[in-house]
């Protein structure tokens, strides 16, 4: 083929202007496409997360009044339980309060005590060692008395009865050569205690 | 003769379609496939903004009610976790008035129970985890004559309903069923009732 030298400048010149609009592409790609679509891939990501965020959001608000209700209830067997059940200390002491509901049950059935003594607070037992010591304690007491047998089984159900919550530890129920219609009896009881949530309340002004 | 009407120079193609048409048609093209995709990518980029800015507002609205629930839900964890501490702690215990009441009917007329004792103790279970397990010693007279059957009969009233459900063995230890030292007419014995362990809250 044989371009004359008007031909050839026009390629030329068609040439220059491709080379200027693949430079000028090049640039309009780098510092304007480019960060377009960058700023359209973190809006379509924050679109995503923002919706999973509000999914989860919405679906836990629709579990919410069945939460309520058993918070409500949760929250109203604790108070029921904290208000009937755990033991609370009559200025400070919590043996005076066992000693009356000790003589109270006895006194129902007709055993006689002998001694209440306390043996102390202690850890409430948990079936891991690993797990964080129970809000709960226990107060722990010996109490000695004397009845027949059938007496003694009566007060400990009595006991058991109004204290849902009392734990038996350890019975000892000894017969006597002398007189065998009456055992001595050593029992140990556990009563649960909450001191976390005990107010301590001071002389008035 | 050959006559050459027109110079070398001034010799054009004979297609209609030229060299410079071709490249304005395609610079055309181009332009305007790129204006309707500019157009097109912007829409979408304007309603992408719009949508994140709507979901933002629609966040807003819902976070606090969100951390509201979700405050809510831990609350409940941790008050269920301390009921199940109390509840547990009551499930692992024995009412032995009752159990002692059944103990009472089990033992024939002439056995004479001298000594009972309740003692209790934590043990580690497989798993790692750790129980509460109650043992009930039992000891007494009963005269010589058919004392074999009567303390079996014991035996057995332990090993039978109500205990079955509480007592994982009762054993008559090797050497304890012997003659009472007090009284030669009479046979002492020992028992011991090894109780299910009970979980610990």
């Amino acid at each position: 083929m044989n371009f004359s030298g008007e031909h050839k400048r026009r390629m030329m010149l068609y040439a220059g202007g491709a080379g200027v609009a693949v430079v000028a592409l090049g640039l309009l790609i780098q510092f304007a496409i480019l960060p377009v679509f960058e700023s359209q891939k973190n809006l379509t990501e924050k679109l995503e997360e923002q919706r999973g965020k509000l999914k989860k959001a919405k679906r836990q608000l629709d579990y919410v009044p069945g939460l309520q209700r058993n918070y409500d209830d949760v929250v109203g067997q604790l108070v029921k339980i904290r208000s009937d059940n755990i033991l609370r200390p009559i200025l400070g002491s919590y043996l005076v309060g066992v000693s009356e509901k000790v003589e109270l049950a006895a006194q129902t059935v007709g055993l006689k005590i002998e001694d209440v003594r306390e043996v102390g607070v202690l850890e409430m037992p948990r079936k891991d060692r690993k797990l964080p010591p129970s809000v709960f304690k226990v107060f722990a007491v010996l109490v000695y008395g004397q009845g027949s047998f059938e007496t003694i089984t009566r007060f400990l159900a009595k006991l058991e009865e109004t204290h849902p919550f009392l734990s038996i530890h350890d019975i000892g129920i000894v017969g006597q050569l002398d007189n065998p219609e009456i055992q001595r009896l050593t029992v140990r009881m556990e009563f649960p205690i909450e001191p976390a949530a005990e107010t301590v309340k001071g002389p008035g002004p | 003769m050959h006559v050459n009407l027109i110079l070398d120079e001034e010799k054009r193609s004979s297609s209609p379609v030229s060299l410079g048409l071709v490249v304005r048609l395609s610079f055309i093209t181009i332009l305007v496939l790129g204006t309707v995709w500019l157009f097109s990518f912007y829409s979408a980029y304007h309603a992408l903004q719009g949508e994140v800015s709507y979901l933002d507002e629609e966040w807003a609205r819902t976070e606090s009610k969100y951390k509201t629930a979700t405050r809510l839900r831990n609350d409940l964890g941790d008050k269920e976790a301390t009921l199940g501490e109390i509840l547990g702690w009551r499930a692992a215990r024995i009412e032995w008035g009752k159990q002692l009441e059944a103990v009472q009917v089990v033992v024939p007329a002439v056995i004479q129970l001298s000594d009972l004792r309740v003692s209790q103790s934590v043990v580690a279970q497989a798993g790692g985890t750790f129980s509460k397990v109650y043992e009930l010693r039992l000891s007494g007279q009963t005269p010589a004559e058919r004392s074999e059957l009567n303390v079996v009969q014991l035996l057995e009233g332990l090993k039978g309903p109500p205990f079955d459900r509480v007592i994982e063995s009762a054993v008559l230890p090797t050497g304890s069923f012997r003659q009472d030292p007090t009284d030669k007419s009479a046979r002492a014995f020992n028992i011991v009732c090894k109780y299910f362990p009970r979980p610990l809250p």
